[in-house]
């Protein structure tokens, strides 16, 4: 409230946002994406890796779309944010596309063979604190358009995975990150999914 | 307040003020769409806490008063009722809290 007893709009718009991304459900997808990586280093061969990877990961788009449309919309409700928030969907939409593009060509000129790829084998470290760095980058810039400052938290643990600077194999990292993100998401989850029960009958088909 | 009564806020004198938004619960649906494009009522009940007859009833009254507008539509076979800010209601809330902001502003000088 400010000094003339009105809401702080600002705060409120934000408080609104926010309560829509109570959820978990960045967590929980962000984490079992890290337990898809650790799952893909069990596989044996770059096209079944990169198959199995990819198969997973639409998997779970699909299932973060689903559960959004069947846990947080039923309990929460719906609400058309302004052009602002938008843009700033917009921003991270072609900042992770672009990321993505990035990081497949990356891999692509890395197995490449040619002379990029023998200068990233050969300066691996420097590759990997880059590669970390811009992990940090991409999802620092994700919270701050999507205004989820804690989305930084799992970008920590992204970034421990590409930069390789602890002395345990990514995978390890990979599955220890994607456990903590994960089981962050799911307490989140079911603190969500107490303080909004699902409304009845009559509060969910006949309102207004 | 009525909706004659909304006509005549152009020629309000500057202390009055509108009072079917001055109604806290009021104020506060106001001030969510106001922010918002468009909302659902339940977001509005999860948002304001207030119950489904309370918030129903105040939606009413400002719909009446063509603040709001409230549009039912079905997604897939499920309804949903979608509310928004009318231009006038953008308007009556934004004279409200210029109003708000001058009282107080006033009352501090004194």
């Amino acid at each position: 409230m400010t000094v003339s007893g009105q809401p702080n709009l600002k705060e409120l718009e934000r408080r609104a946002w926010r309560s829509m991304h109570e959820d978990g459900l960045w967590e929980l997808f962000l984490g079992t994406l890290l337990l898809v990586l650790y799952v893909t280093t069990l596989v044996e061969g770059a096209g079944w890796q990169l198959g199995v990877n990819l198969v997973l990961t639409i998997g779970l788009v699909v299932l973060a779309k689903v559960a959004k449309r069947t846990i947080t919309i039923p309990r929460m409700g719906v609400a058309k944010f302004g052009h602002a928030r938008r843009q700033k969907r917009k921003k991270t939409t072609v900042l992770l596309l672009f990321s993505a593009v990035f990081g497949a060509g990356l891999a692509f000129a890395l197995g490449s063979g040619t002379g990029l790829s023998n200068w990233m084998r050969s300066n691996v470290e420097l590759f990997n604190v880059f590669a970390g760095a811009w992990v940090l980058v991409v999802f620092g810039g994700m919270a701050y358009w999507l205004d989820l400052p804690r989305l930084l938290f799992v970008g920590l643990a992204y970034a421990l995975v590409f930069s390789h600077i602890l002395p345990v194999s990514t995978a390890m990292i990979a599955l220890v990150g994607g456990t903590i993100t994960t089981v962050f998401g799911l307490i989140m989850l079911i603190r969500f999914m107490r303080k909004y029960p699902l409304p009845n009958g009559a509060e969910l088909h006949d309102n207004g | 307040m009525t909706t004659d009564e909304h006509d005549t806020r152009g020629t309000m004198p500057p202390w009055e003020i509108d009072r079917l938004i001055h109604e806290p619960a009021r104020l506060m649906i106001m001030s969510y769409l106001f922010v918002v494009e468009s909302a659902d009522f339940l977001f509005l009940m999860r948002q304001t806490g207030m119950t489904q007859g309370n918030l129903s009833s105040h939606l009413s009254k400002l719909e009446q008063a063509g603040y709001i507008e409230v549009e039912k539509k079905f997604v897939g076979k499920k309804p949903r009722t979608m509310i928004r800010a009318t231009g006038p209601g953008r308007e009556a809330f934004q004279d409200y809290r210029q109003r708000m902001e001058r009282i107080f502003e006033e009352s501090k000088g004194e």
